[in-house]
């Protein structure tokens, strides 16, 4: 049989009497409270009645050695009262006394209040706003990709579920803040005309249950992103914070057993994370320099042009130039091109993007590119469809001369389409469409005027008509 | 309202005085305090090592001795004036009820003017 147990705890900070609570329960189930780091650690005892205080140190910083004079001085009081101390985290304390009914440790409701307030400021409190403000740092990035590229962060499941584990999380720590302050203000209240303690409430199961929604959300967004180059780098940041995290800790605690003082230890501390970080940045800066932090994809091959040297890719893609010419530049001619296909596909969209561009050694060739959205949710069509729309209406200033750029409905021939649009640059028609297949959208760029002929083959490979 | 930072004395803060009236550590307050009261006024170990804490900054007493971790404490001049403000105010709060209620109500509860429990 197992003497010893750990378990994830589930409660604020500051929610005395449910952490009281629910160690009373353990301890008539026989188990103890032993160690509060990653996850409380319980030992077997025998089952019994027994009395559980959870209070608060706020003299104790992160940087000082757990056990100071000043402590202990405290844990001595506690002893001789028969509170006898269970386990420790920061500044909280957790005792238990065997008595039948033991002087409670604190007495004054005002005193304990303010205790957990200046505790809370210490370490949950700053912990929390400091989480916040980097995981708003990350959904903020992510909104503004949305609105910059709202279809291509659509299609991308990295994005997306990143974005919702972050926001999850977000909300979590808000809230949780939001709650603390709330009970604070109405604890200091209570405290001060009534004279007792209010007692917080719990988190919620359900709310309980979030940050572990949110951590499978940031799992997941990493495992998609193991399609992208980003991933690299995200990787590769993950591991040296992990590093740093492993090696500050590790030295603090080294620091702490050596019973330096906390002004020491925290200067030591922040000197290694300053020193820490710097190198990161510097060498991740001289790696962005040289052009090794993202390596673009492998190409199928490569070759030489006036002396330098160029990259060409091989992809099967739906439509070719030489599906429009009809074998003028078929596939016998795929050395004289790079076919580049990127997809990307995740609940809300489906998209594609593709390249074809002549290579510089093949002579005057025609080339293209398309893109093919596909939406899976159909009440997002018409906002998609106006996000497409938007990208083709914008005005450029040049030389003191603004030039406008729009899209124009057309009757074009492009065969099965719903709508079609042609963009226009300055009242000039441009070689561009946007072209609506039920629930597709295709824009397409050739550098040749399209034929009738040839937007029937278009609307045939991609809107599938 | 909240209560201005000893401005007034609690219960516990008038009696962790009191103690401090002669040389003590922090143990034997926790023990003289329910001796002193007969059990009425208890000090938890927290609340007492934080007020000895707020008590040594505003130089209401002041460390006689240290042994190990065990230190003595006694009360300061300005602690001495702060124990004798609160006993005058408790003088003054009890003659206002006198004065509005007599002697009767205090003696048919069973308590005599020195506070002292009539059996």
């Amino acid at each position: 049989m197992r003497d010893k147990k750990r378990c994830i705890p589930e409660f604020s900070f500051y929610d005395k009497a449910g952490i009281r609570r629910y160690l009373e329960e353990q301890a008539q189930k026989g188990w103890m409270l032993e160690k509060m780091s990653f996850g409380w650690v319980f030992r077997k005892i025998e089952p019994g009645k027994i009395h559980f205080s959870v209070t608060y140190f706020p003299e104790k910083s992160v940087f000082e050695a757990e056990g100071s004079e000043r402590q202990r001085i405290f844990w001595d009081f506690c002893e001789h009262a028969g509170w006898k101390l269970a386990a420790t985290n920061e500044q909280m304390q957790i005792f238990y006394n065997e008595n039948p009914e033991p002087v409670p440790i604190e007495t004054d409701v005002v005193m304990e209040v303010e205790k957990i307030q200046k505790s809370a400021k210490k370490s949950f409190l700053m912990t929390y706003v400091l989480l916040l403000i980097s995981v708003l740092l990350q959904v903020g990035i992510n909104l503004d990709r949305l609105h910059k590229d709202p279809l291509g962060t659509l299609a991308d499941n990295s994005i997306l579920f990143l974005t919702a584990g972050s926001a999850l999380l977000a909300l979590y720590v808000l809230r949780e803040i939001i709650r603390y302050v709330c009970w604070y203000q109405k604890a200091k209240k209570a405290a001060e005309t009534e004279g007792r303690f209010a007692a917080a409430k719990g988190i919620g199961r359900l709310w309980r249950k979030v940050p572990y929604f949110a951590g499978i959300c940031i799992i997941l967004g990493m495992v998609f992103l193991s399609s992208s180059q980003i991933l690299r780098v995200f990787l590769v940041v993950l591991a040296l914070v992990f590093l740093y995290v492993v090696l500050a800790g590790s030295v603090l605690s080294f620091m702490k057993r050596r019973g330096g003082g906390a002004a020491l230890n925290r200067l030591t501390f922040i000197g290694l994370t300053v020193l820490f970080f710097g190198a990161l940045l510097h060498v991740m800066f001289m790696m962005a320099a040289k052009g090794n932090l993202i390596s673009p994809r492998e190409p199928a091959r490569t070759y030489e042009f006036n002396g330098r040297i160029y990259k060409a890719y091989q992809d099967e893609l739906p439509l070719t130039v030489g599906d429009l010419w009809q074998g003028e530049y078929d596939d016998k001619s795929r050395n004289f091109y790079s076919y580049e296909l990127t997809e990307k596909e995740s609940p809300i969209l489906a998209r594609m993007e593709a390249w074809q561009v002549p290579r510089r050694d093949a002579g005057n060739l025609p080339g293209m590119r398309y893109t093919v959205t596909k939406i899976k949710i159909p009440c997002l069509y018409d906002w998609c469809l106006g996000a497409v729309k938007e990208n083709y209406s914008y005005s450029r200033e040049y030389n003191g001369k603004t030039t406008y750029f729009e899209l124009r409905e057309e009757d074009a021939a492009f065969r099965g389409a719903d709508e079609a649009y042609r963009v226009y640059w300055d009242n000039e028609a441009e070689k561009e469409y946007v072209v609506c297949y039920g629930d597709v959208i295709v824009e397409i760029n050739t550098e040749w005027e399209l034929t009738e002929e040839q937007m029937g083959i278009v609307g045939e490979k991609l809107g599938g008509k | 309202m909240p209560r201005m930072k000893f401005q007034t004395l609690t219960e516990q803060m008038f009696y962790t005085l009191l103690c401090l009236r002669e040389e003590c550590c922090g143990m034997d307050i926790l023990d003289r305090v329910p001796a002193m009261t007969k059990g009425r006024v208890n000090v938890g170990s927290g609340t007492l090592y934080t007020l000895l804490e707020q008590f040594l900054d505003m130089d209401m007493i002041r460390e006689t001795k240290v042994e190990g971790r065990r230190r003595s404490y006694i009360l300061t001049k300005k602690g001495e004036e702060m124990l004798e403000k609160e006993y005058e105010r408790i003088l003054r709060q009890a003659a206002d009820y006198r004065r509005i209620f007599g002697d009767g109500f205090s003696q048919s509860a069973g308590y005599g003017t020195d506070g002292e429990v009539r059996k």
